[in-house]
C-alpha cells in the first residue's frame, strides 16, 4: 500500500494555505499567517523565509516579482501557489478535514461520525 | 538614531550569522519585513521575538546549506543536547558559583530553545498530546541517573546536585509510566476495534 505525503510543518502548511487567496509577499503572508491561527503561528522574518525558500526549493510556490507592478523604490518579492502547491494545499485541508470527522466526538456538544 | 533605526541595524548585524547564500538571497526581504514590523509595535518587542527566531533559524540554515534536507528534530535535538551540556557543566562545577550558574543558565535557555524548535517543526495537525511523549520521561530517568554516575565517577563533590538529580530521576520514570498508562488507554478508545 502506498504511504500517504507527510504532513506539512504547521509553517508550510500555514503559507500555502493562506496563498490559496492569491499572491502575497513576506509581510503581508506573515500577517495572514497570524491571523488565520488565531495568534497561534507568529513567524520571525528567519523562519518565514527559511520555509519560503524550502517550499520554493520543492516547486510548491514561485516567486511572481516579475509579473507584479512595483511602485517607485519597492523591493518586495511577491510569491504564489504553483499547480502542485495548489494541490498540496488542497490535499492537506482534505486531511485535517477527515481528521475533525475522527475525532468530532471528542468535542464539546460533538458527536461521534 | 531612533529607536526603530537601532533595532533594524542590530538585526541586520545578527544577519551575517546565517549563511552566505541564505543570506545574499533574503537579507533585504527580512530586514525590511523588521521595518515593517517597527512600525506596528514596539522595537524592542520586535528584537526580542526576531531573536528568539535566529536562535532556532542560524543552525538549521547551516545544517541545510550542507545537507538538502535536515530531519525537522535536528535542531530541537542540539539544543536539547547543548541543555544536558550546562547540566553536565553544572555538575562538574560542584562548589564553583560560576560554572554553576553558567551551566544552570545555560541549561534553562537551551531547553527553552529546544521546546519552541520542537514545536515549530511538528506538523499542524499532528496530536501533540503530552500523553504522546510519556517514553521522553521514561529516557530522561536513566539519563539522570547515568548523569550522577558519571559525576561520581569523576569525583565530582557535589551531592546535593546529585540528590537532586536521582530524586528528579525516579520522578521522571513515574511521570512516563503514568503518562504511558494514559496514552495506551486513549489509544484504545480511539481505536476499539
Amino acid at each position: 500500500m502506498a504511504r500517504a505525503p507527510k504532513p506539512l510543518p504547521a509553517a508550510s502548511l500555514y503559507v500555502v494555505l493562506a496563498l490559496l487567496d492569491g499572491e502575497m509577499h513576506g509581510y503581508a503572508l506573515m500577517q495572514r499567517v497570524e491571523e488565520q491561527s488565531d495568534g497561534a503561528i507568529r513567524m520571525g522574518p528567519g523562519t518565514l523565509y527559511g520555509t519560503l525558500n524550502r517550499l520554493v526549493d520543492d516547486g510548491l510556490i514561485a516567486e511572481t516579482t516579475d509579473r507584479v507592478a512595483r511602485s517607485e523604490g519597492e523591493r518586495r518579492r511577491y510569491y504564489e501557489l504553483t499547480g502542485a502547491g495548489r494541490s498540496a494545499a488542497l490535499a492537506e485541508l482534505a486531511r485535517l478535514q477527515t481528521l475533525v470527522q475522527h475525532f468530532r466526538g471528542h468535542l464539546p456538544g460533538g458527536s461521534a461520525a | 538614531m531612533s529607536r526603530d533605526a537601532l533595532v533594524i541595524r542590530a538585526y541586520g548585524a545578527l544577519l551575517w550569522l546565517y549563511p552566505r547564500q541564505f543570506r545574499e538571497e533574503y537579507r533585504d526581504d527580512m530586514v525590511l519585513l523588521v521595518r515593517d514590523q517597527c512600525r506596528e509595535e514596539s522595537p524592542w518587542r520586535v528584537l526580542a521575538r526576531s531573536a528568539v527566531d535566529l536562535a532556532i533559524t542560524i543552525p538549521k540554515q547551516h545544517l541545510e546549506a550542507h545537507m538538502r534536507r535536515t530531519p525537522s528534530s535536528i535542531v530541537p535535538l542540539g539544543y536539547l543536547a547543548l541543555s544536558l551540556a550546562g547540566i553536565g557543566l553544572m555538575i562538574v562545577g560542584g562548589n564553583a558559583v560560576v560554572a554553576v550558574v553558567i551551566g544552570f543558565a545555560v541549561a534553562v535557555i537551551a531547553a527553552v530553545l529546544a521546546v519552541i524548535a520542537w514545536r515549530r517543526s511538528a506538523p499542524a495537525s499532528e496530536p501533540a498530546t503530552v500523553t504522546a511523549s510519556w517514553w521522553r520521561f521514561v529516557v530522561a530517568g536513566p539519563v539522570l541517573f547515568a548523569l550522577v554516575i558519571l559525576g561520581a565517577g569523576v569525583g565530582v563533590n557535589a551531592w546535593f546536585l546529585g540528590i537532586l538529580a536521582v530524586l528528579s530521576g525516579v520522578v521522571s520514570i513515574a511521570t512516563g509510566l503514568v503518562l504511558g498508562v494514559m496514552h495506551l488507554g486513549h489509544r484504545i478508545r480511539s481505536n476499539p476495534a
